[in-house]
């Protein structure tokens, strides 16, 4: 009787216990790897930002793109309207002024200008090269799906950005989510929605309007 | 001669400083044009976000997210870059002791006198003059004007155009220091656009455009 009880209790185990299937964000170079099976993305995203004098969240969106090697576009489309291109590495930061593009020349946030920098050796799959922040890959735990944590090396930048994480995507090589968390509360939430993949994505998506 | 030349410009300058002259009215238009005068200021308690084109010196422009706020705290109010970071984060506190909380501020947002600016941008935007106004009457082009001149502090005119208030100036020891345009149809005391302009050596203009209000 105690035999077929712990055969049953075995058996159920067994049966229920979750498939472990390999991810393909179990490492650096497999995150690698999968990455560069990304040609392209082109993707809307929705940032949104709590406040807490604010009763709803700040919502904005925006459109990315994306070509390897290094060819980005980062674009807000309200409530601001600004773009960032970066074409063979010569980037160009520009503001919507009425109907015209002016460029961004402020000293307004160096911080973000060297996040956005970054962005596209994210999307490479490439967290090791950067100078600008440590990463550390995190698996999965109990409420928090894996992700890769980047923590800054400069006190300075870490004193305007804490850490920032960087969620994967089911399809391998994809960002699915971005979290950019500051000293104390406040955090920013950027989703990719409506991705697609591997399209040819034209060289003016990368070169500031004309 | 030259020292002569500019001590007597800013001796001339200081002599024709003064607010502008306020013609009388008809007493009784006086009440009615004071309560007009009031619609250029939200009633409270509110919330509100604006997206700013910023105009600075040297061409240096920037876009920034704007969330003010105000309650029986104070004046809140957080400056927040396109990507969502908190650059400044404050609050006016109001009541019997008031001052002025720094709760963030990242460079180049940090300076000293930064706070106290910005503040005085939104407080003169959102915020109505303590009291009664001291004067209504008109300008030369014959705009009627609201006027609070509160003892040792900022003069303000609200200056009514045919549909309702147009413009709020303020004047510190008898000079322009800040203009701000009330643009569009107003709801419930928000415009859908303010243009402020800071005149001075390190002057400025914000172009705030309403995104929402609560």
């Amino acid at each position: 009787m105690f035999l077929l009880r712990m055969l049953c209790v075995t058996g159920l185990l067994l049966s229920v216990r979750p498939t472990l299937a390999a991810t393909w964000y179990e490492d650096w170079a497999s995150i690698r790897k999968a990455a560069a099976s990304i040609k392209s993305i082109e993707t809307s995203f929705v940032q949104t930002r709590t406040l807490k004098i604010l009763t709803k969240p700040l919502v904005s969106r925006g459109l990315m793109a994306f070509r390897r090697p290094n060819d980005l576009r980062w674009e807000y489309q309200s409530p601001l309207e600004t773009l960032l291109v970066a074409k063979g590495g010569d980037i160009h930061r520009l503001i919507k002024h009425g109907t015209t593009w002016v460029a961004d020349v402020s000293g307004r946030m160096e911080a973000m200008k060297i996040v956005l920098g970054e962005i596209n050796l994210w999307l490479d799959g490439d967290f090791s090269s950067s100078k600008t922040f440590r990463p550390e890959l995190r698996p999965a735990r109990a409420g928090q799906a894996a992700h890769v944590a980047l923590i800054p090396l400069d006190p300075s930048l870490g004193k305007i950005i804490a850490r920032i994480t960087i969620g994967f995507g089911e399809r391998p090589g994809t960002v699915s989510a971005i979290d950019i968390f500051e000293e104390g509360e406040g955090v920013t939430h950027i989703v990719f929605e409506n991705a697609r993949y591997g399209q040819n994505i034209p060289d003016q998506r990368f070169e500031p309007p004309r | 001669m030259r020292q002569i030349v500019v001590l007597s410009s800013l001796l001339l300058a200081a002599s024709c400083a003064h607010l502008p002259v306020l013609e009388p009215i008809d007493p009784s238009h006086a009440q009615a044009v004071a309560e007009r005068c009031k619609q250029a200021y939200p009633a409270q308690p509110w919330r509100a976000t604006h997206a700013i084109f910023a105009a600075l010196p040297f061409g240096m422009n920037s876009e920034l997210i704007g969330a003010t706020a105000v309650d029986r705290d104070g004046l809140h109010a957080v400056l927040l870059s396109p990507e969502g970071i908190s650059l400044f984060d404050g609050v006016q506190k109001s009541g019997p002791s008031p001052s002025l909380v720094v709760h963030r501020a990242v460079p180049p947002f940090d300076r000293p006198d930064f706070a106290e600016s910005l503040m005085a941008d939104v407080g003169n935007a959102f915020l109505p003059p303590a009291g009664p106004p001291v004067a209504i009457g008109t300008y030369k082009t014959g705009a009627a004007v609201c006027r609070w001149s509160p003892p040792d502090g900022e003069t303000t005119d609200v200056e009514l155009g045919e549909d309702g208030p147009r413009t709020i100036r303020t004047y510190r020891a008898l000079h322009l220091t800040r203009e701000i345009l009330l643009v569009g149809t107003p709801a419930s005391g928000f415009y859908p656009l303010l243009v402020l302009r800071v005149r001075g050596s390190g002057g400025y203009e914000l172009e705030m455009r309403l995104v929402e209000r609560e």
